[in-house]
């Protein structure tokens, strides 16, 4: 699956960047309330197969940069992924963010890095 | 790199040229546990999906309120079909024909050939008609559910998260 590489379509984002749009974002009432990274269906597909949302459903767009992992949720559950790229096409100030879905639950990383943390005690 | 500028403008979605689904292929949503949830999560997909998608056909560039739901092939089970919504407790359920009995109109998105957008509030065009509002979506949510026939149990249902067997270590 390759991700199109359109005029819109950034990997990579720099921090001054991040730091605008920052400045300005409200963190999105359902992600606070649902406690993740940001609002995201998982069977929300775009073109190309990836899970698809837009920056305002963040709690923190610190978070969300390409490259991060994060929880993503919904009234559907809260499930494990990483960011892929955001998508300015639509809008500068509130990007598409592209999502690839992890096979791994939230749950299930939560017990290794208490693992970790506990080994590593 | 920095922001590049926007027209800020939606996208034109993907269709999949001739991919009509016939009226007996049952397509599968997966769902919250309860109606409400449910039409909350119908109405904030729609919602996103109409400030950023259109589909272009001969009429414009129609706004796309639309709604994932996923074709269940014939000898593919809904657990199958489910696996990856495996945390979602329901299912929405009805066929191509009862949905377009409804209403509804069913777009065939993507590249992924099972993946298709049903249209809640059809006909609306960029730049002419405003995008539908929540109230609209609403009711138009609720009318899918009852086409669906309500909620059903997710048979892929992993209970709570926890299906990864490898890690029930203590």
């Amino acid at each position: 699956m390759n991700l199109p590489r359109g005029t819109w379509v950034v990997e990579e984002i720099d921090q001054a960047t991040v730091e605008v749009l920052a400045a300005s974002h409200v963190p999105d009432d359902l992600a606070v309330e649902l406690g993740v990274d940001i609002v995201g269906d998982p069977q929300r597909e775009d073109d190309d197969g990836y899970v698809w949302t837009r920056l305002r459903r963040a709690r923190d767009v610190r978070h969300v940069v390409p490259g991060s992992a994060v929880i993503i949720g919904s009234d559907l559950g809260r499930y494990l992924a990483k960011v892929v790229a955001w998508d300015f096409e639509v809008s500068n100030e509130d990007p598409i963010v592209t999502l690839e879905l992890l096979p791994v639950s939230v749950e299930a990383m939560e017990r290794a890095l208490k693992r970790a943390h506990t080994s590593a005690a | 790199m920095a922001a590049p500028p926007s027209p800020a403008r939606r996208k034109s979605r993907l269709l999949r040229d001739g991919d009509v689904l016939a009226d007996d292929v049952i397509v599968v949503r997966a769902a919250p546990v309860d109606p409400r949830r449910a039409i909350r999560n119908i109405v904030d997909d729609a919602h996103d999906s109409g400030s950023t998608y259109v589909v272009a056909h001969d009429a414009g560039l129609e706004i796309l309120h639309g709604i994932s739901v996923f074709a269940r092939r014939p000898g593919v089970r809904t657990a199958e079909l489910m696996v990856r919504f495996r945390l979602s407790p329901s299912i929405l359920e009805a066929s191509a024909g009862a949905l377009r009995g409804g209403g509804f109109e069913l777009w065939a998105t993507g590249t992924n050939p099972d993946h298709y957008d049903v249209q809640l509030v059809p006909g609306r065009i960029e730049a002419v008609d405003p995008q539908a509002t929540v109230r609209e979506l609403g009711a138009a949510a609720a009318g899918f559910l009852w086409v669906a026939g309500g909620l059903q149990p997710n048979p892929g249902y992993a209970g709570g998260g926890v299906e990864q067997p490898e890690d029930d270590t203590p």
